[in-house]
């Protein structure tokens, strides 16, 4: 275990900065935090849904990140189903100085991609997922140049 | 830009992670996805299919050494990193290449 955190965080340095757009997908556990796996990323978005246990995680997980020195660090709610979900991640975020970069709705075509096998985008490139994440995508760079 | 999606099992950040990696990819720019869950499912949401999934092979640990860098001691690729992708980050839809980093390799192997 430890020497798959040292490996991605060595990697993680080693790419390069600017000719490619590097992703990593975490694993769940806050591990990847308290081992520094992933310190040399330039944002971290903190996928929370709208109820207290994920909120708190996303809580956690802002703050260690924050601790490691990751120059962005913001929230993505997402699995919002109604106003009264938005407001509540609103609230919480404001409450704990999370910064809600993006609110991506519920979407009922994510459980028929599912049910298909097929990726999100190829079963509905017009689902609205597919349409809050090309926001995300449209954005993060801006929010990157501005740092903090 | 290097961006971690980090967040409780079951949000959605898989979901997330596959979609915005194809959405840069689609833009132009080459993407480097990386999948670092003990438990991967993001050749899936790529749309790489199951097939490509089985055939995948995790960055072995013996590709890193310890080197002194910026002051600090840490693991670094011991061979150049076009190599390292070329052998093991494999070719997704939209400009995007998956690399595996992290998994077991089964069960009582650490």
């Amino acid at each position: 275990m430890c020497s798959s955190h040292a490996t991605v965080r060595g990697l993680l340095h080693d790419l390069p900065e600017d000719e490619i757009f590097v992703l990593v997908d975490a694993e769940a556990s806050p591990e990847h935090l308290s081992r520094a796996t992933v310190e040399a990323v330039d944002l971290q978005l903190v996928v929370a849904e709208p109820y207290f246990k994920s909120l708190e995680t996303a809580r956690r997980y802002s703050k260690l990140g924050k601790e490691l020195g990751i120059p962005n660090v913001v929230i993505v709610a997402n699995k919002v189903k109604n106003p009264e979900d938005e407001k509540a991640i609103a609230e919480f975020c404001e409450t704990h100085d999370m910064e809600l970069f993006a609110v991506i709705p519920f979407d009922e075509s994510l459980a028929q991609a599912e049910r298909a096998g097929v990726a999100p985008l190829d079963f509905d490139p017009d689902a609205q997922v597919v349409r809050s994440v090309k926001d995300i995508s449209q954005r993060m760079k801006e929010r990157v140049a501005r740092v903090g | 830009m290097k961006v971690a999606v980090s967040g409780k099992g079951g949000s959605g950040k898989t979901t997330i992670s596959g979609t915005l990696a194809r959405l840069v990819g689609r833009s132009g720019m080459q993407v480097l996805a990386i999948d670092a869950d003990t438990n991967p499912n993001l050749a899936l949401t790529l749309g790489m299919g199951t097939d490509a999934f089985d055939h995948l092979v995790p960055l072995p640990h013996g590709l890193m050494e310890h080197r002194r860098v910026d002051g600090e001691t840490r693991l670094s690729l011991s061979r150049p990193l076009e190599e390292v992708t070329a052998e093991f980050a494999s070719a997704g839809p939209d400009n995007v290449r998956l690399m595996m980093v992290g998994q077991v390799r089964g069960a009582g192997t650490g």
